[in-house]
């Protein structure tokens, strides 16, 4: 088996996963991470806390004078509306796959060790930003859900809740898609980490209801090196982390199929994102921690700056997340 | 070579498995559990089978261990011969008759020989018999090896003649210690151990309830043997006893104790006391009493005066059927007169003197008179210092020393009451030690005495918690032994400071006792305190041997001689009371053995010339109860007996019985066992080491 070595030589300025999963505490992995990804990156929260310009609109009967832009008013005559952060905090549901699947690990750690620092990492800097954030941990069913919150020991009850959860079974999107659908009635960003290895069919309906109960939806699929490139060498009876089946696999020979079935897969996650207007990250999990935050932080912005939201229905613009 | 289980030889079918798995081999080593298989295949399975074995030592060891293992399992077992098989009749059998006192009940003995009749006569030609008589001990008259050595047919003509030389003794029975004896006697076969015999055990007894069967309960019973009971029935309807439980009132009174078993129909019966040498109902002086005792209980009966109560006296019973337990004999112990010698000052009726208290403090016992002598002016003629305990409290002249020392090699004590720095001095002298530094105590207040040795027979008397304290005796004045005791000193007790108070110096046979303070009122309060009397009578007792018990004797002990004799040497001649007369040599290890009842009489010599003992030697008191135990009794004790189901074994049973006792003796079985684990140790360290060098060769095969 094929130990990928990749992390070190691509990804050398940032810290080594391998290096990093060793930490046991989870906070602690966290801060090891966050607190280098911040250095620069991060503006306080208090900082022209809800006074922050966000743009102009012109203005209409009915809205409030008090916001009228003077000075506009006085170079262009014109009256404009100034508008600012929304003072609403982002609520965001943290949705980590806890089945068996991702128990799977060819280094030294696993797919769910990887997601639940994703997770925590995600929390860490919410809390940061004195953002609401909340938890759910599933399998085929939800194992464990936190709601989103922004108070005192939240941050610290979310990684209690990953650190405790215990491996599941199967993985099953449905249920806990469809619960989170029907608690978070208030709109807020959805996280789901997963490696997603189940049917794509229930993906595609079960992201809908949240695309359109107006979500914001962010899907980091997690898979180790060896799904991605199936570098087995000798011949063995596979088995079925989930099912418990058994087949007898010659990776020579089974290999080719098996990549293009995986990228056929993987296709059709990212298009089935694409379709809701979800961010799709793939996450190796050799790959740095920071590097896969930060690009899905570039992957956000750029996403937002194209997109034509109404300007008081933004409720993040501007922040790290 | 046979098979106790020959089933489990079907075990041997399990020899395929390793071959079979040898040549069937899936290529896949183990599993690789992997997150899901939804993007892959099966591959064709690559489970070859071939026509050609590799590693052959490995399979036959695999196959080898498999085969012991079956082996092991069916217990296999050698017959040395054909004929054992044919003949499971052979019997190795200990015959063990009764000969206990029980058994002189009429008819039984009869009976008894009947069944060792009976039992001779069911001989085969192959059985080995011991033929054994037993009361208290395992007798016997014809050993096993004798009988394997005389010819057949002559073997049951002298086993018979030598039960007839044989009548039932006086002695109690313990089947408790004799029956495992006779077991482990059945068992040991001697060298020829090959030899396999059905081994048995047939008892003849009337097992009466005094048989003292408890023994039997913690033997552990041999699976192999049986023990056959055959009991022997009395006639009678009942039987009575008669014990000797003590005298009464001092001298001339006697108790005596009337028994009747639980199945007897008698109820009132007649005692007799009399001089043994007169015949029962003729002496003249005899008295007699009647006596109502129900059956399971005891009565003790109280003769006020018996004459001449010097002689042994005989009791005598009737009233019941049974005779052989209706006399017992009773000896009165003999009163000895202890000559005691003061040789000090002071008068007789003056309390500020010593003799005073001295000569009131000798109080007579059945055991013994004191005759006290007082040698206030010195003038007591020389063999005065033989004839007793001496009390010296005066300075003695050269002469007197000298008699004195000499007494005490002699074998005699003295006690020397050290009044004086001198007497204390001279106590040394006379225990033929150096002259000792002796000095005047300066006490303030009073001594006491301590460390009491309560262990030497002089102050036995006070070995009790509530005896043993000393404190409430002042003493005023003493005297300081200064320099280091002799090697013949032994301290009983101290004073103060670890200061010897009374020491005791052995010479020669004899002793000086040393008393460092004077008994009267000026050193002491000694001879006013509780403890005078009785260490004085102690003394004296411990001085002439008479402080123990009349010795009383049941019929089977071993009497030790030198519990008489005491100190004196040489040989004692012991009369039974049928007249027959032997000699023994007085020594720690010489016993009289005490087979009939009657009074035996033993004459020896000692310092005081010819010495006699009489000992009257009684019928166990079990032995009496002869109310018959059931054999369920004893089966419920762990005891073998043969049950019905035992009788109705098969020819075929009795065929696999020897089967597993060969077998249970042979134990291949666990031979096999260790060499088929040696076996699969060598198949272990040879397919680890196989697979260590040769796994890219086998993955490929």
């Amino acid at each position: 088996m094929a130990s990928p070595k990749k992390s070190q030589s691509t990804f050398g300025r940032h810290a080594d996963p391998a290096v990093l999963m060793r930490i046991r505490s989870l906070e602690l992995r966290v801060k090891a991470v966050m607190e280098g990804f911040y250095n620069g990156l991060h503006r306080s929260p208090f900082h022209g806390f809800s006074v922050e310009f966000s743009e102009y609109r012109q203005y209409t009967d009915g809205d409030d004078p008090r916001y009228l832009d003077w000075k506009v008013a006085a170079r262009s005559d014109r009256y404009y509306i100034k508008l600012f952060e929304d003072e609403t905090n982002l609520r965001c549901h943290l949705l980590v796959d806890n089945s068996r699947s991702m128990s799977f690990g060819s280094i030294d750690y696993t797919k769910a060790d990887y997601a639940k620092t994703l997770a925590a990492c995600l929390a860490w800097s919410l809390t940061q930003q004195r953002d609401a954030a909340g938890l759910v941990v599933f399998d085929e069913d939800v194992q464990d859900i936190i709601p989103a919150r922004f108070r005192h020991g939240q941050l610290r009850q979310i990684l209690m809740a990953l650190e405790k959860a215990e491996q599941g079974t199967s993985t099953d999107l449905t249920k806990p898609l469809e619960r989170v659908a029907g608690q978070v009635r208030k709109r807020g960003l959805v996280v789901l980490i997963s490696d997603l290895l189940a049917s794509i069919d229930g993906l595609d309906r079960n992201l809908g209801y949240l695309a359109a109960a107006g979500h914001e939806l962010v899907v980091f699929q997690v898979l180790d090196p060896q799904e991605l490139n199936f570098e087995f060498d000798a011949p063995a009876l596979f088995q079925d982390m989930e099912s418990g089946r058994e087949i007898y696999i010659d990776p020579n020979s089974a290999r080719k199929q098996y990549q293009e079935r995986l990228h056929q897969h993987l296709e059709q996650v990212q298009t089935t994102c694409e379709k809701l207007g979800a961010i799709y990250e793939l996450c190796p999990t050799d790959r740095p921690l920071e590097v896969a935050l930060s690009e899905f932080m570039l992957r956000r912005q750029s996403m937002k700056a194209g997109s034509a939201r109404v300007p008081h229905r933004r409720s993040s613009a501007g922040r790290t997340v | 070579m046979s098979f106790l289980t020959p089933l489990y030889l079907a075990g041997l079918a399990a020899v395929t498995l390793p071959i079979l798995f040898h040549m069937i081999r899936r290529t896949p080593k183990g599993k690789v559990p992997f997150s899901t298989l939804m993007f892959l295949e099966a591959s064709p399975p690559r489970v070859t089978s071939r026509s050609k074995i590799e590693h052959w030592l490995l399979l036959l060891l695999r196959a080898a261990a498999l085969i012991l293992l079956a082996l092991a399992f069916s217990r296999p077992f050698l017959r040395q011969s054909e004929d054992q098989l044919v003949d499971t009749h052979s019997r190795r059998r200990a015959i063990l008759v009764d000969v206990s006192a029980s058994m002189r009940r009429e008819g039984l003995w009869t009976q008894a020989c009947e069944k060792v009749e009976a039992a001779l006569m069911d001989v085969e030609l192959d059985d080995s018999v011991g033929l054994f008589v037993f009361d208290q001990e395992l007798l016997p008259l014809l050993s096993f090896e004798e009988w394997e050595g005389l010819r057949s047919g002559l073997q049951t003509t002298v086993a018979r003649e030598r039960l007839k030389a044989v009548v039932p003794g006086w002695m109690g029975t313990n089947l408790g210690t004799v029956l495992p004896e006779a077991v482990s006697m059945v068992l040991d076969e001697g060298p020829d151990k090959t030899i396999t015999r059905a081994t048995e055990v047939l008892v003849i007894t009337d097992l009466q309830r005094g048989s003292r069967i408890e023994g039997l309960q913690t033997f552990e019973w041999p699976e192999s043997v049986t023990v056959d009971v055959q009991l022997v029935r009395a006639a009678g309807t009942g039987n009575a006893s008669v014990q000797v439980v003590g005298s009464l009132d001092g001298k001339s009174g006697l108790r005596v104790r009337v028994d009747n078993v639980a199945d007897s129909i008698h109820e009132r019966f007649k005692v007799e006391a009399a001089g043994a040498e007169s015949e029962s109902g003729s002496s003249p002086g005899a008295v007699r009493q009647d006596v109502h005792v129900p059956p399971e209980q005891n009565r003790v009966v109280q003769f006020k005066e018996v004459s001449d109560a010097t002689k042994p006296i005989l009791i005598s019973l009737s009233g019941d059927d049974d005779s052989f337990d209706n006399q017992a004999w009773y000896v009165r112990p003999d009163t000895a007169r202890i000559p005691v010698l003061y040789r000090g000052s002071g008068s007789s009726s003056d309390p500020n003197e010593l003799r005073y208290y001295l000569e009131r403090a000798f109080l007579p016992t059945p055991a013994r008179e004191i005759d006290f002598f007082a040698d206030i002016d010195g003038n007591a003629p020389n063999e005065t210092w033989m004839t007793g305990l001496s009390v010296v409290a005066k300075l003695l002249d050269a002469d007197q020393l000298r008699l004195s020392s000499q007494a005490v090699e002699d074998g005699w004590t003295l006690i020397a009451i050290g009044t004086s720095i001198e007497t204390c001095r001279q106590a040394f002298e006379i225990a033929g030690s150096v002259a000792s530094e002796v000095s005047e105590a300066n006490v303030e207040g009073y001594a006491m005495l301590s460390d009491v040795d309560l262990e030497h027979p002089v102050f036995q008397p006070f070995n009790d918690v509530r005896l043993a304290d000393f404190t409430k005796l002042p003493i005023w004045k003493h005297r300081i032994i200064e320099s280091k005791l002799p090697d013949n000193a032994r301290v009983l007790a101290s004073l103060d400071g670890k200061r010897p108070a009374i020491v005791e110096l052995t010479h020669g046979h004899g002793r000086v006792l040393l008393f460092t303070f004077g008994w009267h009122g000026e050193d002491s309060q000694f001879v006013l305190s509780s403890k005078f009397v009785p260490l004085m009578n102690s003394l004296v007792d411990d001085f002439a041997g008479t402080s123990t018990e009349p010795p009383r004797a049941t019929i089977g002990d071993r009497f030790p001689v030198q519990a008489l004799a005491g100190s004196a040497t040489g040989e004692m001649t012991v009369t039974a009371p049928s007249g027959f007369r032997h000699a023994l040599t007085i020594s720690p290890s010489a016993f009289a053995v005490l087979s009939e009842p009657g009074v035996y009489q033993f004459e020896w010599t000692d310092r005081d010339g010819q010495r006699t003992a009489s000992i009257a030697a009684n019928l166990d008191p079990l032995e009496s109860r002869t109310d018959a135990l059931g054999l369920d009794e004893i089966r419920a004790l762990g005891v073998p007996l043969p049950d019905v189901t035992q009788a109705r074994l098969t020819s075929e049973d009795k065929r696999q019985l020897l089967a597993r006792e060969l077998e249970s003796r042979q134990r291949f079985w666990q031979w096999v066992i260790l060499a088929g684990i040696l076996l699969l140790l060598l198949e272990t360290w040879l397919a680890g080491r196989l697979a260590m060098s040769g796994t890219p060769e086998s993955e490929s095969a």
